[in-house]
């Protein structure tokens, strides 16, 4: 039965090829900015190399420091607060502290022989157990260790690109750079990160400093960094969560001169990726509502759309569905068959929606990954696995059918509802 | 005619319904996607008080103490000075500039993302305000560089030399208006928060607007820091090209013949940015573009969905209506009168379906505080601070927009159906 539908639904594209198009392009225009989005969440949020980890990952970037004349001061974390209080909760496996402060206002760029001009480059401060939270693929060499931030040596990790900029090769591990005058011994060499990878994206790594832990702020909470902390096996996010908050609530109750908003961190990896500012979190609410109003927009629009067609259409087809009544059809048959045909123009719509919203997704990478953020980013590459997969292709399959039962369903129970003698009337 | 149309809508009913609920949420779903693009577009659109075109920022980077190179012998204030003030020297003496001036940091700097504020007062009236350092030991005029213009005479501002430098206070138009009522302030005296300094008004500037397309949080005030206060690394040396230069190759010749001088002492990578680039960054870090990307899309979606449920409901009821256009034809009906009833006919209910979600609209509008504006905005030219206004605007647009675009999508198929021969057309009766 459904292969004679398929087929009827087939001649029906040729037949009302003005019809088909329309249909398909109007299905095809909603799956595209569905899928749109949901490639950017997923990006967003999915475990994608180098941040294979994100699900068992906690988020603490910054905190509030209110003093007892109720002034603010808000900032990010010091070296001190991640790494002896956050390193040292019970159930955190492994800590990441990244910082991507610069003493120079123009940033950092490594420094090339005479005649050559100098590359700027994206450079990120890390702690040693930064290459254990984060998976990176090193090409060559090893990650620098927490025994090299001890022993203040300058070392660092270069991504491919930038390797073959300033080398012309990838096995460079163990020579020397030069970044903003200070020289560098390089330990290893990782694949490209895409900029889309909000906690790991850089061209350069290197060792913090000494120096640079040092912090400005006279009770050593405030400082430059941002930790990312991996949950071990035997332990959950909430238990680590909940410790971390009464470790904070300890400190607010026995310290007279200020108090400490930590604003309800640590996050899950996917809130974090919406704190914008230091001194206030995201309102997850908001953002899920904002979300759901835009999924409502995507799909109810053309799908009244798509209503109103199969309603104008199936006024035409009144005759033929009381001929099929009157041998003895089934309004759910009917139904069915209703449903089927469109189906078949929706699944064209949704693969033609699909490879639109790649085609976009590839084409305005610099910018669209980060259309929902506040900030943009260059050297947005992506990557095979961050659209080819179950879920991405799940999810079109899912907005195809919800879609497809929404435009045709209402159109076809409404016509049919006419007795077999007014539907064979219609064409007397 | 309109009798008759009224009357056609009505015996469709049920296939305008689909295309009504449709041309409501479409409404809604554009207004609120043109409402921030108005926004950011109509700010932009404001003068923004001051020049960008050949304007050009340039700030030294040095070694700290943790870097192998740093000198200590070099790093002491005298050195650092002398050789700040030779790269500021050399900028100026460069035929290609017209004026320059130093500022205290990037917070001094039009388009930067960082700010500096403070609540500024007059007896006991405090009013919130961003800051402006500007070095004047470092010679030249950092608002005559930026072209600032005079509050009261509209020429480009300059330094007022009657009042001693490190008392001197320069305030935009309607700082001044908020403070003392008048912009005729010269020589009045101000203060700072938490700062007991008695500071002169030197000078009132037109209103500007220091970041690009979004709306001014607080009235400007510019006033003195010493170079040592501000930091020889943070202090970033403003200047603007005299018209008609080769921006390109200036620019070149400022990376491989100015820059390389300086790099002495501690002294490194004297950079160099325009202010187009600091604004197109501006742009695009603060999420400006990112907005307008997102509600373009979102409108250009909408817009083609009402394009083509438009053009498709109307070519298969043009269809099923052949005789009637038929019937039309033959008694002497022109084509474009029958287009003209068609049209009509869209522009109806495009018209209607319009009136429902503006009234949907302005009940979420009322319940989301769109009408609520803070009285200290309320003399600002932005379009945004003036919600009735701001409404109706949007509102207009929507229209014009789903108008242009229902019309369009009604006019082809009724166009190509009012082709067909009278006789043919019959038929179909």
């Amino acid at each position: 039965m459904i292969k004679i539908y398929i087929r009827q639904a087939l001649t029906l594209i040729k037949q009302n090829k003005l019809y088909s198009f329309i249909y398909i392009m109007g299905t095809g225009l909603s799956v595209a900015l569905i899928m749109i989005v949901f490639i950017i969440y997923y990006i967003k949020f999915a475990p994608i190399y180098p941040e294979n980890n994100r699900n068992n990952t906690l988020v603490f970037k910054c905190i509030d420091k209110i003093d007892n004349q109720n002034s603010n001061n808000s900032g990010n974390l010091s070296y001190s607060l991640c790494s002896k209080v956050l390193g040292n909760i019970k159930g955190v496996k492994d800590i990441a502290i990244e910082g991507r402060y610069s003493n120079s206002g123009a940033g950092y760029v490594i420094n090339m022989p005479k005649g050559k001009d100098n590359i700027s480059i994206d450079l990120t401060h890390t702690n040693g157990g930064f290459w254990k939270v984060f998976t990176f693929n090193f090409i060559s060499g090893r990650p620098y260790t927490e025994a090299n931030i001890e022993a203040n040596n300058r070392c660092a990790v270069i991504c491919e690109s930038t390797a073959k900029a300033v080398y012309g090769s990838t096995n460079v591990a163990g020579r020397e750079l030069t970044i903003n005058g200070d020289r560098y011994k390089i330990s290893g060499v990782v694949e490209d990160v895409s900029a889309a990878m909000s906690a790991t994206y850089s061209e350069v790594w290197t060792t913090i400093q000494k120096d640079a832990m040092k912090s400005a702020d006279e009770d050593n909470l405030l400082g430059n960094y941002s930790c990312y902390m991996n949950i071990s096996e035997n332990s959950t996010k909430d238990a680590v969560r909940s410790e971390i908050q009464s470790y904070f609530k300890r400190l607010n109750n026995t310290n007279k001169n200020f108090k400490v908003n930590i604003m309800n961190q640590p996050d899950d990896y996917w809130q974090s990726t919406f704190r914008y500012w230091t001194n206030e979190g995201p309102n997850i609410n908001e953002i899920i509502t904002d979300f759901l109003i835009m999924m409502f927009a995507l799909l109810f629009v053309p799908a009244l759309n798509l209503c109103g067609l199969i309603s104008s259409r199936m006024e035409n087809r009144l005759c033929e569905m009381g001929i099929r009544k009157t041998f003895g059809a089934r309004k759910k048959s009917l139904i069915l068959q209703v449903v089927c045909e469109n189906f078949a123009l929706t699944a064209i719509g949704a693969v033609a929606g699909l490879v639109l919203s790649y085609l976009v997704v590839l084409i305005s990478s610099d910018w669209i990954l980060n259309i929902f953020s506040n900030g943009g980013a260059t050297n947005t590459h992506i990557t095979f696995n961050m659209l080819f997969n179950p879920i991405i292709i799940g999810i079109a399959i899912v907005t195809c059918m919800i879609l497809n039962l929404l435009s045709a369903l209402i159109p076809a129970s409404l016509s049919l509802r006419h007795n077999i003698i007014y539907s064979l009337n219609t064409k007397r | 005619m309109i009798k008759i149309i009224f009357k056609t809508i009505w015996n469709q009913r049920k296939q305008n319904t689909w295309i009504m609920i449709e041309l409501i949420l479409v409404g809604f779903f554009l207004w609120k996607s043109i409402n921030p693009l108005v926004g950011i577009v109509s700010t932009g659109m404001v003068n923004e008080g001051y020049e960008d075109s050949r304007l050009y920022c340039s700030q030294f980077s040095m070694y700290d103490k943790s870097s192998e190179h740093y000198d200590a012998k070099t790093d002491n204030d005298t050195i650092n000075h002398d050789i700040f003030m030779r790269a500021v020297n050399a900028i100026k003496q460069c035929p290609e500039v017209e004026s320059y001036g130093v500022a205290s940091g990037w917070f001094s700097v039009p388009n930067s993302t960082n700010y500096r504020g403070n609540s500024i007062s007059c007896d006991t009236a405090h009013h919130t305000t961003q800051i402006y350092g500007m070095c004047h030991e470092a010679g030249g005029d950092l608002m005559k560089a930026y072209k600032f213009k005079d509050a009261i005479t509209g020429k480009t501002m300059e330094y007022n030399n009657k009042i001693s430098t490190k008392q001197a206070v320069y305030i935009s138009e309607q700082l001044a208006k908020d403070i003392f009522g008048t912009t005729n302030v010269i020589g009045k005296s101000l203060h700072f928060e938490g700062d007991p300094t008695t500071l002169k008004v030197a000078g009132v500037f037109k209103e500007v607007n220091t970041k690009t397309h979004t709306t001014p949080f607080a009235g400007l005030t510019l006033c003195d820091q010493t170079l040592k206060d501000c930091g020889y690394t943070n202090a970033v040396i403003c200047f603007r090209l005299k018209e008609g230069t080769d921006a390109i190759k200036f620019e070149e010749k400022f990376k491989h013949h100015i820059a390389p001088r300086f790099e002495v002492g501690n002294f490194i990578n004297l950079s160099l940015i325009s202010m187009k680039h600091i604004k197109k960054d501006f742009m695009e870090n603060d999420g400006i573009n990112n907005q307008c990307r997102l509600q373009i899309m979102m409108s250009g979606f909408f817009l083609i969905c009402v394009f083509l449920g438009m053009v498709g409901t109307f070519w298969i009821r043009c269809n099923n209506r052949r005789g009637e256009i038929g019937v039309m034809k033959a008694i002497g009906y022109s084509t474009n009168r029958i287009t003209t009833q068609f049209v009509t006919e869209a522009f109806v209910i495009v018209t209607i379906a319009f009136i429902v979600s503006i009234i949907l609209m302005l009940n979420i509008a009322y319940m989301q505080d769109f009408f609520k504006i803070d009285p200290v905005h309320i003399n600002y030219p932005y379009l945004s601070f003036h919600p009735i206004k701001m409404f109706a605007v949007v509102s207009a647009i929507t229209y014009i927009i789903m108008i242009f675009i229902s019309l369009l999508g009604t006019y082809i198929p009724v166009r190509r159906a009012t082709k067909a021969l009278p006789a043919d057309a019959l038929k179909e009766e």
